[in-house]
């Protein structure tokens, strides 16, 4: 009787069958700009540079990541917006960013003062304006004191901040790695664009919340340390760019793309997506090796 | 200290405890004096079981009530005149009285169970958007796996909705998951499902009576914006011992009544298991999940007026998981399930017009999660444990006016995710003691039903409810007012307005409920979530053909959301990552129920909109909820093809639930710009609508000589007939070219399904 209760139990379970999945269609987000900047700034050559990126956006359903060359610059011109006429305003007068490779806009040498008031635009060759966007330029910031410990099997980094008293601030602490010999030249665009295929680390995003009594000290263990030098930025950032970089860095965290809540990235660029934003990084570098 | 503050807001100084003095002491005085009053409870014949909303009235049918949840009744007769007794499926009994006295009537069971065999069943009572559900008649449903489903039988019921397809979660007019207030013999259930919900909590073997709630809220209920289902498990048979179960496809269960203490109590004691996992195993498959439970209960009669109950619940679905994928092996035991308790005392008072009902019950849902990774260890647990105690009287004044009031007190204590880690299990995951939070939540109520004229009932009532956690003290006044009218025999019209107020939520995700989910409650910064709903019925009902119709209107405020762009849920600041906002659910519903003997059917349709505005969701435009559905069906049939055999059927249909889909992708660099990440670009909150899902279900009773002392059954059937997809997400499916396509996933199609039950 057990045996053949069981038996017809099982017979029912193989039975069983899974449903077909059932087409559906979602209508795709309307195609829109998307801008990224990026402030370059070497402190021991002096040399800076600015970078706007124009690219467009994707359909979900799109299935490969964008490919990028050996120089670091996107392949597929569908998702770029090419022979765009990018100009940057600042206190100081209007200039125009050369196209180095379609969707890819680059100055070099760009002087930016603190607080100053910064516009970007770009147009098509019509003179319509394709997007737009406005920032302050934020003030420089430096490392109190930076040095490194511990052993070269477990290298760590230790460096202190100085908050500014009295106004709100929001930081962002870039960690790099990088051979020596591989120094900074801002004057070609493709030494910065190859930089997306550097080995990067991490970064550290901080509030005034971090710190105690204006002070905040960091000790980061420096794992998968490819290369013999370390370069480590901090930038003071504004608040929108930061809750920006907050929600990009938590996204990326498997256990919200599996569980999450809806995430609505945060934007300043008129007509399209993106942040556009000027911070200066203080760039400090220091050999692996020393004590 | 808690306590006092908690208690200085239902102060009689308070405005609202003032309010409600007064209408009690109006009602009071108004009442006319009574005539000989008779009290007592009706039986089932067979087993002494208590049965609920029997028609009690008097011969000329003026005079009548209905026995309550504990099968009492009160009812204030003329001498030597006779009092009729009339419950669907009994035969209907009547009695000559002489003097008057403690009566226990018991009924007999009609015979040809069949005849009545629907699950969903009006009472004579008057109250719309009340529902009670006879046990006795569920077990001819259709069942996935065989096994019978209260939950899934209430969501065949216009303005009661599933989630998930197969799922066992409720949601009621336009209302959430937790806005249901489930109670299990007074106890409140905090998680309602096993498996994920593919099984309700409740041993149906074990249960005597439920009724459910959507509108017209009495006032001795609260603490839920959207439904109140009130469960009563079995006494145990107090005439014989009498053992029953049943094996199913996915579960078994036994259940034993014993008459005890020389025919006074009775005990009875149900368990139930599944074994899905085992039956994986031999398909070569594996599902590590199981779950068990267990109900018990005890009841003595210490007086012909006294009666105390003692019942327990307990119940756990297990996952034991075992991985080796290359880096050691990974152990992962999860236990998660309710234990419920409450002792009440039943006391009928002498004069036989007052009855009292004192409860004290204790509830506590817990999870927990025990990881192991080489040598090191994981364990993760939360819960919520509520004491809690509740006292109430119903009062016969007379025939024309019946009292109900009482007081309540819970003392909620909520623990959330404690961590603890031994090793380096996963380096972002940190130690995390448990983070010990108390809500205390009290509640006074008085409701009066009133005969205004023939034909004219009016109902109202006032419950005054407070609850206090760490400095936030909050008070509302939840006044409940109902209007019923005879237009003529067989044509009632009903208007109803409540007010709710609910003072803790469960910390859902919007892209799905899980047991994982947290309960919580409000704070400084978290507000009461409130509602009022109005509604509207009427009710035709002819030799063989009963017709309901009800339209709802129901705003509701400070509704509690994550915060979008939530990530980890359960840890940090809680209060942090919630807003409020406000919703509104509006719709119609209809029913019709056709008994010919043989042939039995109900017909129900419901048309709703349910949607939400937050500030701070869906760049602050008001959205559809998740369960906005528009039109829903569903058509239940059962025909009685010989004395030994049945054969039920049901449809359904419902228009898809909505989502937050990925519409776009867009290309950023990192913070440190030397990588690209591709960031998602979402429709509209809810702004997908899956496909309808419909389906249809069928079962055949086989029965022996019903005669026998043996009873056996042979229920075969089949969940989702047809095979037809239910969509319960969306995945993206990779394409030959490496493009991707949405595709609608469901859970169960044709599932075949065959058990065996008995009685003896």
């Amino acid at each position: 009787m057990k045996n053949s209760i069981i038996f017809l139990l099982t017979i029912s379970l193989l039975a069983a069958c899974t449903p077909e999945p059932l087409d559906i269609d979602i209508r795709q987000a309307e195609t829109k700009p998307v801008v990224a900047t990026q402030y370059y700034f070497d402190t021991i050559t002096q040399q800076s540079a600015l970078i706007v990126t124009l690219t467009k956006t994707l359909t979900a359903t799109t299935g490969n990541r964008p490919q990028i060359d050996s120089n670091g610059f996107i392949v597929d011109q569908d998702y770029l917006v090419a022979n765009a006429i990018v100009e940057l305003s600042t206190s100081t007068g209007t200039i125009t960013l050369e196209e180095v490779s379609p969707g890819f806009y680059y100055a070099f040498n760009v002087e930016l003062l603190d607080h100053e008031h910064c516009r970007v635009n770009a147009s098509n060759t019509n003179g319509e304006t394709i997007v737009s966007a406005e920032t302050e330029v934020m003030a420089e910031v430096d490392f109190t004191s930076l040095s490194l410990s511990g052993p070269s099997s477990d290298r760590f980094i230790n460096y202190t901040l100085t908050d500014n008293p009295g106004t709100p601030n929001w930081y962002l602490v870039n960690y790099l790695t990088k051979q020596q010999k591989d120094t900074a030249n801002y004057n070609d665009p493709k030494y910065i664009a190859r930089r997306l295929t550097e080995q990067k680390l991490d970064f550290d995003l901080f509030t005034d919340s971090d710190f105690k009594n204006g002070t905040m000290s960091v000790s980061r263990k420096l794992e998968n340390l490819q290369y013999d030098t370390i370069a480590i930025a901090v930038s003071n950032i504004n608040k929108g760019y930061y809750d920006f970089l907050l929600t990009q860095k938590r996204y990326g965290l498997l256990v919200n793309q599996l569980k999450g809540e809806v995430i609505n990235f945060p934007t300043n660029i008129k007509g399209g997506l993106g942040y556009f934003q000027l911070s200066r990084p203080k760039l400090r570098v220091l050999d692996v090796n020393d004590r | 200290m808690g306590v006092l503050r908690l208690f200085s807001v239902i102060h009689p100084n308070n405005p609202c405890m003032r309010s409600l003095f007064t209408l009690y002491l109006f009602i009071t005085c108004c009442s006319v004096s009574a005539q000989n009053a008779i009290g007592g409870y009706v039986t089932d014949s067979k087993n002494g079981e208590a049965l609920i909303g029997v028609s009690v009235f008097t011969a000329n049918r003026i005079s009548g009530t209905t026995t309550n949840a504990y099968g009492f009744f009160s009812l204030s007769v003329p001498s030597n005149d006779s009092v009729y007794f009339q419950y669907l499926g009994y035969e209907p009994q009547s009695i000559k009285l002489s003097t008057a006295k403690t009566l226990t009537i018991k009924l007999k069971e009609a015979t040809g169970e069949l005849k009545e065999a629907l699950v969903v069943g009006e009472r004579n009572e008057p109250q719309h958007g009340s529902t009670h559900i006879n046990m006795k008649l569920l077990n001819s449903l259709p069942a996935m796996g065989g096994e019978r489903d209260l939950v899934k039988a209430l969501q065949l019921m216009p303005g009661i909705k599933k989630g998930a397809d197969g799922t066992a979660g409720m949601l009621v007019r336009g209302g959430a998951h937790d806005q249901n207030l489930i109670l299990l013999d007074d106890a409140p259930v905090y998680n309602p499902s096993h498996l994920l919900g593919f099984f309700s909590l409740f041993n149906t073997d074990a249960i005597n009576d439920a009724t459910i709630q959507t509108g017209g809220f009495t006032a001795n209920y609260g603490g839920r914006l959207s439904s109140v289902l009130d469960i009563h498990t079995l006494n145990g048979n107090m005439e014989k011992t009498v053992y029953s179960g049943s094996v199913g496809l996915l579960a078994s269960r036994a259940t034993v009544q014993v008459p005890v203490f020389k025919g006074k109590g009775s005990v009875m004691v149900a368990g139930r298991v599944s074994y899905i996992n085992k039956l994986y195993e031999l398909t070569g498959k594996k599902l590590p999940f199981y779950f068990y439970d267990f109900n018990a209960k005890i009841n003595y009669r210490l007086t012909a007026n006294d009666r105390v109950f003692l019942s327990v619940y307990d119940g756990d679905d297990i996952l034991d998981e075992s991985e080796s994928p290359g880096a050691g092996t990974i152990r992962i035991k999860s236990k998660m399930g309710n234990q419920i308790s409450s002792l009440r005392w039943n006391h009928a008072f002498s004069n036989k017009k007052q009855f009292s009902n004192l409860t004290l019950f204790s509830s506590r849902y817990r999870y927990q999660v025990d990881a192991d990774l080489n040598e090191s260890n994981l364990k993760i647990s939360s819960n919520i444990t509520d004491v809690g105690i509740r006292y109430g009287i119903q009062h016969q004044v007379n025939n024309r006016l019946s009292l109900r009031y009482g007081a309540e007190m819970i003392n909620h204590t909520f623990n959330p995710n404690s961590t603890k880690m031994k090793g380096s299990f996963n380096e972002n995951i940190k130690d995390r003691p448990a983070q010990v939070r108390m809500m205390k939540e009290a509640a006074l109520y008085l409701s009066s039903q009133y005969n205004l004229s023939t034909g004219l009932l009016l109902s109202t009532g006032l419950r005054y409810s407070a609850a206090q956690s760490g400095k936030a003290v909050y008070s509302n006044p939840e006044p409940r007012v109902q209007l019923d009218y005879r237009l003529k025999p067989g044509q009632t019209v009903s208007v109803a307005y409540s007010e709710m107020v609910q003072y803790m939520f469960l910390l859902s995700g919007s892209s799905a409920v899980l047991p994982t989910d947290l309960w919580y409650g409000i704070s400084e910064r978290i507000k009461p979530q409130h509602a009022q709903i109005i509604s509207l019925g009427y009710q035709y009902t002819q030799k063989m053909i009963t017709v309901k119709a009800e339209a709802y209107y129901k705003p509701m405020q400070k509704l509690v959301e994550y915060k979008e762009g939530t990530i980890d849920l359960v840890n940090g600041d809680i209060d942090d990552k919630i807003i409020q906002g406000k919703g509104k659910a509006y719709g119609f519903e209809l029913s019709t129920k056709i008994s010919n003997g043989k042939f039995n059917a109900i017909i129900g349709y419901t048309l709703s909109w349910s949607n939400r505005t937050f500030s701070g969701l869906n760049n602050d435009r008001t959205f559809l909820a998740r369960y906005d559905r528009r039109h829903d069906i569903s058509l239940i049939a059962n025909y009685e093809l010989s004395k030994r055999t049945a054969l039920s059927a049901v449809w359904c249909y419902a228009t898809g639930s909505r989502f937050t889909a990925i519409t776009g992708q867009f290309m950023m660099p990192d913070g440190n710009y030397t990588d690209i990440d591709l960031l998602p670009l979402y429709s509209g909150r809810n702004a997908i609508q899956l496909s309808a899902s419909h389906r249809l279900d069928m079962n055949l009773i086989i029965k022996n000589n019903p005669g026998k002392k043996y009873r056996a059954e042979w229920h075969i059937g089949a969940y989702n007939v047809y095979n037809q997809t239910q969509p319960y997400r969306i995945k993206m499916q990779k394409n030959d070219d490496g493009s991707y396509a949405y595709k609608q996933v469901g859970l169960f199609g044709f599932v075949p399904s065959i058990a065996y039950q008995f009685t003896f």
